[in-house]
């Protein structure tokens, strides 16, 4: 028999954009007839990449007994995935351990395909434990909570098809639904991602200070910079072997040399060497500071900023790695102390490249908190929800709880940013982005900070006892260390 | 462990004794141990010893930094500030799934009061600048035309406007 996968029209689309914009299990329940939810589901799926075929009206034995058969674009005549679908009261008595067991004695007798059971309600815990049984590994429960978590990660994920739907490029596979990130062994430190994908923020500048101020706090620190213009990492240059009868140069007539340039980056984890992380952690030029340097090849191997959950994963996972450690000094080989113990770092900060590549979104999938650096005019206020979405998409990904947090920066208390600061005061409190206190000023010291880091000085904005800036990121510090716990 | 500095340098004065004082004794007590003569040169090469342990052992760097810590001079005390008031912070009384951010978009007090509630429609008019009040003072003029202050409101003149009409 020939296939024939479901067709979406314009009215399906306008009909069902609502509940990937805001997703809503008690609208989908109140707006969606069991009908109309079938048809959603095939819609989602549609959207997840796949091509989708109703099979409801086609009950067993002669049909497969499940509502959707889902193929890969790839190999359109396999059937990848079947799918149940269950509009049922959120609040109710939801769905039994007989709705499952029959469900799996349906995709027994329908060969040898993973089914998903996807409901609006919840499933009891003698159901979801008799699914993770030997024999019936094939049953996935998909839950409300876990739908919602699923169209928001499709949601932030898709691009126009030219056809007027978004889909996302690769089919994308729902498994990792069910392996949330929190519950994986992880390193002991924060991890503070600072992304927005508009340029000119001061995301570098704010990942870099906010790292200068928690080092000066006795902290270590691991900067990561995923960002190919390698700002971060032209700031922090490598140490330099210290040469004890050298003269201190004098400040006048002997400007600082052009310091050394980081020999690895981590451009070698991202490319065909796939190196581990660890062993492209380098120390710096400042005490509890050590980089995981970029260049600017970065840029040139971004695989862009659609769906790649298994890699987005992965990096979550690989910067959480307990093994990401301060990297030990080689002991004197004539020494006999032992090697000493591996410590951990107590933050880990990553800078981000402005747009919306595939290195945000990595660096979001592995966050603790979201930094959200931005300008207070309209321009950056209206490119701010891109990056909230990523944000939302990343999250739904781990299914990891993650702080978040805008931070007003090159502030001026001219009237305009006074008026938008005061809106988003209440705005940013009903998106659950509550602002930071502190403002980062416009100071000139910041950007004499970096002519003299970049160009081997050692001094830091935080070497002004004058500057502002200084005093903001201090307190963006500690309130970040309240927001975290730490 | 006891330091150098600490068992050689008695503070027999009533001032501390200066960081040179500290490194001459200090290099004293070492060249003592080895039975060495010259201070000036131990001076020296426990500095050197010490920068190249720094590179290469990271417990000594923090024991350095500590003692670094440590030496600071003490300042007088000051008088403590009083205790700044807190910055409000508002809750939200229910979640608008979907709302993005938009500065342009006018300060309208019944949305507030919506997704706020009564209790913190004020403290989110106090938050405001008097641009942004006088946005609302049109909403609420909206609805009830003819009743704006007239002239130049004051902050508090707008606020018990909005709250008089939005409270009705």
């Amino acid at each position: 028999m020939a296939i024939e996968f479901m067709e979406f029209t314009h009215e399906d689309k306008s009909r069902f954009e609502p509940f990937f914009q805001a997703p809503s299990i008690d609208k989908m329940h109140a707006d969606l007839s069991p009908t109309d939810f079938e048809r959603f589901l095939g819609y989602m799926f549609f959207s997840a990449g796949f091509n989708v075929e109703n099979v409801s009206l086609r009950r067993m034995p002669r049909g497969p007994g499940v509502d959707l058969n889902v193929y890969q674009p790839a190999n359109p005549r396999k059937v990848f995935a079947r799918i149940e679908a269950r509009r049922y009261d959120p609040e109710g008595s939801g769905i039994t351990l007989e709705d499952v067991l029959r469900f799996a004695g349906t995709l027994v007798a329908a060969g040898a395909v993973p089914g998903y059971l996807i409901t609006t309600a919840s499933f009891p815990s003698n159901a979801r434990q008799v699914a993770g049984r030997a024999g019936m590994q094939n049953v996935h429960l998909v839950d409300g909570a876990t739908l919602l978590r699923y169209l928001t990660y499709v949601y932030g994920s898709r691009v126009n098809n030219g056809q007027g739907f978004h889909r996302t490029l690769q089919p994308i596979l729902p498994g990792w639904l069910f392996n949330s990130l929190s519950k994986s062994t992880r390193t002991p430190a924060h991890i503070i991602t600072v992304a927005n994908n508009k340029g000119g923020v001061g995301k570098s500048t704010t990942a870099l200070n906010v790292g200068f101020a928690l080092s000066s706090m006795g902290k270590r620190i691991l900067l990561v910079d995923l960002d190919g213009q390698a700002n971060l990492t032209s700031a922090l240059p490598p140490r330099e072997p210290i040469d004890p009868h050298a003269r201190r140069p004098r400040r006048q007539t002997q400007p600082p040399r052009a310091p050394q340039l980081h020999e690895r980056t981590i451009t070698e984890h991202f490319s065909l060497e796939h190196t581990p992380l660890p062993q492209l952690v380098q120390s710096t030029r400042f005490d509890n500071i050590w980089v995981l340097p970029a260049d600017e090849e970065l840029s040139r191997i971004e695989p862009g900023g659609s769906a790649q959950p298994d890699a987005e994963l992965l990096f979550a996972h690989q910067l959480r790695d307990p093994q990401l450690c301060v990297p030990t000094v080689p002991s004197d080989a004539v020494s006999a102390d032992p090697a000493p113990p591996a410590h951990p770092f107590d933050f880990i900060v990553v800078d981000t490249p402005p747009a919306q590549s595939h290195f945000s979104r990595i660096a979001l999938a592995a966050a603790d908190f979201a930094l959200v650096p931005l300008r207070a005019d309209s321009f950056s206020v209206a490119g701010i929800n891109r990056a909230l979405t990523a944000t939302r998409t990343m999250q739904a990904l781990t299914g990891s709880p993650m702080g978040k947090g805008l931070l007003l920066t090159q502030w001026r208390e001219v009237r305009s940013m006074r008026d938008i600061q005061a809106k988003l005061n209440v705005d940013t409190a009903l998106l659950g982005y509550p602002m930071f206190d502190a403002l980062v000023p416009y100071d000139d010291h910041i950007e004499q900070a970096h002519i003299s880091l970049i160009s081997g000085g050692l001094r830091n904005v935080f070497g002004w006892r004058a500057s502002s800036a200084a005093t903001a990121y201090r307190k963006v510090t500690e309130e970040l260390m309240r927001r975290v716990g730490a | 462990m006891t330091t150098p500095a600490t068992t050689t340098v008695g503070n027999t004065a009533d001032k501390p004794p200066t960081y040179a004082q500290r490194a001459t004794a200090a290099a004293a007590a070492a060249a003592g141990r080895f039975t060495f003569s010259d201070e000036k040169r131990m001076q020296a090469a426990l500095t050197e010893i010490a920068l190249e342990e720094l590179e290469r052992n990271p417990s000594f760097a923090v024991r350095v930094r500590n003692r670094y810590e440590e030496l600071a001079p003490v300042k007088a005390a000051r008088a403590p500030k009083a205790a700044k008031a807190a910055k409000p912070k508002l809750v939200p009384i229910k979640e608008l799934p979907g709302f993005q951010l938009d500065a342009t978009r006018r300060l309208d007090p019944w949305f507030i009061l919506e997704y706020f509630g009564e209790t913190q429609l004020e403290t989110a008019l106090r938050m405001q600048t008097i641009g942004n009040l006088r946005e609302a003072i049109a909403v609420v003029e909206e609805r009830y035309p003819g009743t704006a202050p007239k002239g130049k409101a004051t902050k508090d003149g707008a606020i018990s406007y909005i709250l008089e009409y939005v409270l009705r």
